[in-house]
């Protein structure tokens, strides 16, 4: 490493920036070690860093507490509304095996019909501020997950598996700039294809609603499942929050507001689901 | 010191930051944002080591933090060293520098090299501009780099060997 100490800097640079660009070419996948090595790093460090944030929870609560305190008090109000909601639901559901049926129906997961799943905790968060939009779970290959498996929530889709090792698995969320999926308007039966624009903007149908198509706002959306969707049919994805209409591409714009609260997971599950070739 | 004994003193160095920054600093998040300790000790070891030890320890320390991430690998490996070896160059140029000069680099160097690493993610179709807030992410890893200079600057001035202490530190 210092071998020639100060001796040629610049070719050190040249050397290093050429090594880079062809880490950047060839990437993980081009060589079998590197991805091999890849997924050793992520099997240690996701251990790691559950067992640190475990221990650093106190801290970390009494820093946020310190440093966030206006989403402290937005997050109070809104847990408060939440438990008078909670109570409101509570009387009105008198009946405890109603409750417990309706329970079931959400863990059963009935829109994902007889495809299996396999249920995964969520990581303790990304690894840097450039990775908000992919979560890691604690299930990988040695559970059956392959890359680009749907993975859902009770309340619908949250994304797809970005990468896998064996006992890890990246998801990339809805929300991410590069999600792309075939949707349904089920209001008009519109085809059309919705992507991710990052985690401050809602998720977007952009092509394949013409302008004289009737979209009333609160309508549901699903995936379409084509054949050889990269998804099932059915799965939920949200419901219209706005429509724009665009004449220069004659088309309109829905923005959706997702069922699934991408915020507030702990735990997905991966349908067991290749898309058929 | 022997040129392996310096390569093993900072593989130790260079292992140790990447757990502290996926165990500790990945969960201590001000304001939203996961600070970037690889990207302190890489500058820091410009300024404490010369511009050929902050392009190389730039590339290992960007290099192993793109490993667990899902960007394209190489990426902070490139920004890291280029800016590292920047840093290493104005050490030598500048040849006297404070313990405030020196903070203020290893601040700048590492916010510098953050919006590299997002400039050529851009480049290079990784979104990276888009999956974060740019501005508040370079206020804070400069704060934080800010904070940590001094011991990454001790850190770095160890794994090179009494005979190399720079005057940065």
């Amino acid at each position: 490493m210092a071998g020639s100490h100060r001796r040629h800097p610049r070719v050190t640079l040249i050397i290093a920036i050429l090594a880079s660009f062809t880490l950047l070419t060839v990437g993980g996948e081009g060589v079998p070690v590197l991805g091999s090595v890849r997924s050793l790093v992520i099997d240690v460090l996701t251990p790691v860093q559950n067992v640190v944030s475990s221990a650093t929870k106190p801290i970390r609560s009494w820093w946020g507490g310190a440093t966030d305190y206006d989403s402290v008090v937005a997050e109070n109000r809104e847990l408060r509304e939440q438990v008078e909601r909670l109570e409101a639901k509570q009387a009105r559901n008198a009946n405890a095996s109603a409750e417990l049926e309706e329970l079931q129906r959400q863990l059963n997961l009935p829109f994902v019909g007889t495809i299996p799943t396999v249920t995964a905790q969520l990581a303790a968060g990304p690894f840097s501020s450039f990775d908000n939009t992919t979560v890691r779970i604690n299930k990988g290959s040695a559970a059956g997950i392959k890359v680009d498996m749907p993975v859902v929530t009770s309340d619908g889709l949250v994304g797809k598996i970005l990468s896998v090792t064996p006992k890890h698995a990246v998801v990339r969320l809805i929300n991410d700039y590069d999600f792309f999926v075939g949707v349904k308007l089920t209001d008009s039966g519109n085809l059309a294809v919705g992507h991710g624009r990052g985690p401050n903007a809602s998720f977007l149908i952009e092509e394949g609603v013409e302008l004289n198509s009737e979209v009333t706002k609160g309508a549901p959306i699903v995936t379409s499942g084509l054949e050889r969707a990269a998804f099932p049919k059915d799965l939920p994805i949200g419901q219209v929050k706005q429509v724009t209409r665009s004449s220069f591409a004659q088309t309109q714009e829905v923005e959706v507001e997702l069922y699934a609260n991408l915020e507030s997971m702990n735990a997905v599950d991966v349908l067991l689901w290749e898309r058929p070739k | 010191m022997t040129p392996s004994a310096i390569a093993a003193r900072w593989a130790v160095v260079l292992a140790s930051v990447l757990v502290m920054q996926i165990g500790v600093a990945s969960q201590v998040r001000p304001l939203g944002i996961v600070p970037d300790l690889m990207v302190v000790i890489s500058v820091c070891a410009g300024l404490a080591g010369g511009s050929q030890r902050g392009a190389v320890v730039g590339f290992w320390a960007g290099f192993l933090y793109d490993l667990p991430r899902d960007h394209p690998l190489g990426l902070s490996a490139l920004a890291y060293c280029l800016i590292a070896f920047a840093a290493g160059m104005l050490q030598e140029v500048v040849l006297q520098t404070g313990r405030a000069v020196s903070t203020v680099l290893v601040a700048v160097g590492s916010a510098a090299a953050v919006l590299l690493f997002a400039a050529l993610g851009e480049m290079f179709g990784a979104h990276t501009i888009e999956r974060t807030n740019l501005v508040l992410l370079l206020v804070v890893v400069a704060l934080v780099a800010a904070l940590m200079s001094r011991i990454g600057l001790r850190l770095a001035s160890w794994a090179d060997g009494p005979e190399s202490r720079s005057m940065a530190e």
